[in-house]
């Protein structure tokens, strides 16, 4: 695959995930990094940016062992952003598929 | 390369970043590979898979730099963004930072405009005014004599340029606003765009 992932796709896909429960970061990179092939460090800049435009909050959380996860959720903004995004990435999506039908019966 | 490597390199190419943000941008690395190792795997593997740290630096950089242009939005930290989201490498400087400054010395003259139509709006006034009040004095040392009706007639015609030099100022205000958001806006677009991991090896 060498197209660029672009503009949203990796934000949906963490806003996404964390609509079902609060992750921490290792959880939500490993998650992530087992479908797209991305480097799993450019996922916590991501994070951060998601948290600055207040799309989640963090908190911290003991752990049984080692240290205590910083736990991700999902805010009211976030939700709404979240909706969005799945929004314009199905509004893309079933353009690009009309583009590969049209494609088909010109064959 | 070694966790303490990892967090070195990272460490030194965030560039001009509070101290707080650094220190918490790398507790999440250093949580992230404890837990990695936690869980089994070992630390070249988790450092490799975490990808070049001048890459991530990079992002976070360009990150940092969006956001503080947006809260405090001056040109000089517009100017820092542009230079820190360049470094991403979707765009190139030496094409966006020539048609940069166009916009911006547009936007000097946008103000320059209405600020020398007030001041000379101004001055007009100050010179009708004192002539009606010490018409003597002023014909003693300036060898001008005023009549009313010029005055008056000047100083209706300066308050309608200080009026226009308001209004193109607050004009030119709400242009570089919208300006700035929009030059923000691009930045943040690039953010967004993300390589995949195979692309990124080839650096």
């Amino acid at each position: 695959m060498d197209v660029q992932l672009k503009k949203g796709v990796l934000e949906l896909c963490v806003l996404k995930l964390l609509e079902k429960r609060d992750w921490y970061g290792y959880e939500l990179v490993t998650e992530i990094s087992k479908n797209i092939a991305i480097s799993e460090g450019t996922i916590y800049p991501l994070l951060k940016r998601v948290k600055d435009e207040e799309y989640v909050t963090t908190y911290l959380k003991e752990s049984k062992e080692g240290p205590p996860r910083k736990y991700y959720n999902l805010t009211d903004k976030g939700k709404r952003m979240s909706l969005e995004l799945t929004k314009e990435w199905e509004d893309f999506a079933k353009k690009v598929n009309m583009l590969l039908n049209n494609g088909e019966k010109y064959d | 390369m070694t966790k303490k490597e990892f967090l070195e390199s990272l460490r030194n190419q965030l560039k001009n970043i509070p101290k707080e943000e650094i220190e918490e941008i790398l507790q999440d690395y250093r949580d992230h590979i404890t837990i990695g190792m936690e869980n089994g795997r070992n630390e070249e593997e988790l450092i490799k898979s975490l990808g070049d740290p001048k890459e991530i630096a990079k992002q976070l950089n360009a990150n940092y730099h969006i956001k503080n242009a947006e809260t405090k939005t001056s040109a000089s930290n517009i100017i820092r963004a542009l230079y820190a989201t360049a470094g991403l490498g979707f765009f190139n400087l030496i094409f966006v930072l020539p048609l940069f400054f166009i916009i911006l010395a547009l936007l000097f003259v946008l103000f320059a405009v209405p600020v020398s139509l007030i001041f000379a709006g101004i001055v007009v006034i100050i010179v009708c005014v004192s002539n009606f009040l010490a018409p003597d004095y002023f014909f003693k040392n300036f060898d001008v004599a005023i009549s009313t009706p010029e005055a008056v007639g000047a100083s209706l015609i300066s308050i309608g340029l200080v009026s226009m030099g308001l209004l193109i100022l607050i004009a030119a205000y709400y242009a570089s606003k919208a300006i700035s958001k929009l030059v923000l806006r691009y930045l943040k677009f690039n953010l967004n765009i993300m390589q995949n991991k195979e692309e990124k090896y080839e650096h």
